[in-house]
């Protein structure tokens, strides 16, 4: 019997759940089992599968309720001593401590022992207080920050199974912080809380605390789990926000279904792909309500696009597609020197621009890093504009263009090896305001433009000559383009304003006029399949975006600012209808920009049920 | 992006099911509010889930009178409840911070 792959060319698998999208990024909260008690500023210890609740605030009053949680639901076990709040805890849900805290009538220094079944009274801290956080586990923690009633304190003990020692403070005192509760006493660390932006971070080395990358979302009454280097934080006054540490800086990731504060401090889970948040404050009342944290394991089948499967339990056929969202442009930082008619290569976060006319014609070269523009070495030959350009960061090519002073066209090259620019061998046609495409400044043609009337000409750089292809169809100027040696777009412009072109490598195509008439518009592409024009002058000057998908152009959001970007190289960037970066230009006759706009069309994977 | 309004309690989990499952919160846009109103996506996910619990639905306009109720009777309970001699941080210590309004999205 054939296989089904064999009949139609791919497989269909049959599931009972959707495919996960991977790693933390694609992790989400779902439901958990609800505490059998709604209470706030609780305590907890232990992992996802494995966990206990104990202590918190019921409004009035605090109580000593301890339950245990299996994964699935939370069953009444033995409860504290000391019914209190604002406590921490440590451990795991058959080996936890519960520290210090708030009773109903003072904070203090009790600590109390959990060994699967009862609490025990141990050593107190050396000091009272509440609000703060730990990690570690029973015989070896620390207990950091807080507040002993009438100040937030700094103060940080560590415990070694017996008895606390006062250690090294923390740079800043604070109360209602979270941690890395799953870390050690030797490695942790502690974010967020009652000190304004509420978004420090501090990592604990066993000897010192040390500031590291901050939360992106400050706030307090937060709770956390995992370790030093693996963490998470979520919740906080009042927020659903998580955030995901990997040892260098927070991202965020996804959000709790209900927005809560004085959550669990404790028991927030061991990694920073597993986690449980329980119970805690809500605008309204106490919540009973868990929620799990779960990023897709080893064993999980993640999500693959274009992979179609069937969930027998819905009755749904489904697909894992990309989907794209709505593009717009975004305010990316300022170039140095405001010009228009630059050369241009990189993508819009490791971008660079070169030559273009200030006035007067410009040498200047400058590197984006995705947030600000950096003046490095100029280029060498005669300073010009209305240049062709392509290539990389490091590795990129400046062809032809004009001297403003003379208004000479120049056939020079100068190639640019991340650090400094040097002469290159010549183009054939001298000439100025054309076009160009490629990815790297080893691969590129430049086409069309001014040798004293429009110019039709292809040339094709293989990293070190020039050899002349086909050319376009229709001679034109100011013309916008980009994508690859083999693989490009020719777009509108001067003596052509409603002519496009695709390239395939050999020779040139008509394609579909784009919406907007135009000229000395920008111009991105990754081929001839996905770019975008932007701006230009229509006349007057247009903010338009339209982009071609490979079939037609459709128009999208505008640029902020209707904005001739200049021809010249523009399209050397590595762009897309998905990405692109628009810089420089002018805004009305010698009104030159120094603004760069930046195009993003998110993204998300989705498994889509496939309707009729 | 659209919402739909409903009412439904949070039960949790079982060994089977789930109030919210992992895989709801890859389709579509869920989040909880006060009076056990929930914000969903406007999309076929979203109204699977509405319909899988039976919740009730609201207009936006309901929704947000049940979440604004709830918020002011909290604040009024806040407001209330007083010891002689304590100062306004004391008084947020031992509450926690005074409840605000919620707007739904």
């Amino acid at each position: 019997m054939a296989e089904y792959k064999a009949i139609h060319g791919f497989t269909v698998q049959n599931r009972t759940t959707d495919p996960l999208a991977p790693g933390i990024p694609g992790a989400t909260w779902a439901s958990g089992g609800n505490l059998n008690t709604a209470r706030s500023e609780l305590a907890g210890a232990g992992v996802q599968t494995a966990a206990i609740a104990f202590g918190g605030l019921v409004y009035p009053p605090r109580v000593g309720i301890n339950e245990l949680y299996d994964g699935t639901s939370w069953t009444e076990v033995g409860d504290m001593n000391t019914a209190r709040s604002t406590h921490t805890g440590l451990g795991i849900s058959t080996a936890a401590l519960a520290v210090g805290g708030q009773t109903p009538g003072a904070v203090v220094a009790i600590n109390e022992s959990w060994n699967g079944s009862t609490w025990t009274e141990v050593a107190d801290l050396n000091a009272v207080k509440q609000n703060m956080s730990g990690s570690g586990i029973i015989t070896a923690a620390l207990v950091f920050a807080g507040n002993n009633g009438t100040a937030n304190v700094a103060t940080n003990e560590v415990w070694n199974g017996s008895g606390w020692t006062e250690v090294a403070d923390l740079n800043t005192a604070r109360s209602d912080i979270a941690s890395s509760t799953n870390g050690t006493s030797t490695a942790t660390i502690a974010f967020g809380g009652g000190v304004n932006p509420k978004a420090q971070n501090e990592l604990w080395n066993g000897t010192a605390w040390t500031e590291v990358g901050d939360l992106n979302t400050g706030r307090q009454n937060l709770a956390g789990g995992g370790t030093s280097t693996a963490a998470l934080a979520f919740g906080g006054e009042t927020v659903t926000n998580t955030e995901s540490w990997d040892g260098t800086s927070w991202t965020e990731v996804a959000e709790l279904a209900t927005a809560r504060y004085d959550l669990n401090t404790g028991g927030g889970g061991a990694s920073s792909s597993l986690a449980l948040a329980f119970g805690g404050n809500a605008p309204g009342g106490k919540q009973t309500a868990t929620e799990e944290f779960t990023a897709a394991q080893s064993t999980d089948t993640v999500q693959n696009i274009g992979q179609v499967f069937y969930r027998s339990d819905t009755g749904d056929m489904k697909v894992t597609l990309n989907v794209l969202g709505t593009g717009a442009w975004s305010t990316g930082g300022n170039i140095n020197t405001a010009r228009t008619h630059m050369g241009q290569g990189g993508t819009t976060t490791t971008s660079i621009v070169f030559a273009g006319n200030a006035p007067p014609s410009s040498q200047l070269t400058e590197l984006y890093n995705g947030t600000s523009w950096t003046e490095v070495n100029d280029m060498t030959e005669t300073a010009r504009d209305q240049v062709y350009g392509f290539g990389t960061q490091t590795s990129a090519i400046s062809a032809s263009g004009v001297t403003g002073s003379n208004g000479a066209k120049s056939k020079l090259v100068e190639e640019w090896n991340g650090t400094s620019w040097t002469a290159g061998t010549d183009n054939n046609t001298a000439r100025q305001a054309g076009a160009s495409a490629g990815a790297t400044g080893s691969s590129g043609i430049m086409y069309g433009g001014n040798t004293g009337s429009h110019s039709a000409t292809t040339e094709s750089w293989n990293g070190s000559s020039w050899t002349e292809l086909n050319d376009l169809n229709t001679a034109g100027s100011y013309i916008a383009g980009g994508g690859t040696q083999t693989s490009a777009l020719c777009s509108v412009g001067g003596n052509r304003p409603d002519e496009n072109e695709s390239w395939n490598g050999t020779s040139w195509s008509e394609i579909a006029e784009q919406n907007t008439f135009r000229d000395q518009s920008g111009g991105a592409a990754s081929g001839n399949t996905s770019g975008l024009i932007y701006g230009g002058e229509a006349p007057p000057y247009t903010a338009t975006t339209e982009s071609w998908n490979g079939t037609a152009w459709t128009e999208l959001a505008d640029l902020a600012t209707a904005t001739g970007i200049g021809s010249g190289g523009s399209g050397g960037q590595t762009g897309s209808n998905a990405s692109a970066l628009a810089v420089g230009g002018q805004a009305g006759p010698g009104a030159r920009v120094a603004t760069t706009q930046e195009w993003n069309v998110p993204s998300a994977v989705t498994n889509t049920t496939i309707t009729d | 992006m659209d919402y739909k309004y409903s009412v439904k309690v949070n039960w949790g989990k079982t060994s089977t099911d789930q109030f919210i499952k992992h895989e709801d919160r890859m389709q579509f846009h869920i989040e909880g509010f006060p009076g056990n109103v929930w914000v969903t996506e406007d999309n076929i996910y979203g109204e699977r889930w509405i319909a899988r619990h039976s919740a009730v639905a609201k207009t936006k306009s309901q929704a947000q009178t049940i979440v604004t109720d709830i918020v002011d009777a909290a604040k009024d309970t806040w407001d209330n409840d007083d010891v002689d001699g304590e100062s306004s941080a004391e008084k947020i210590t031992r509450l926690g911070a005074k409840p605000t309004d919620i707007t739904l999205p």
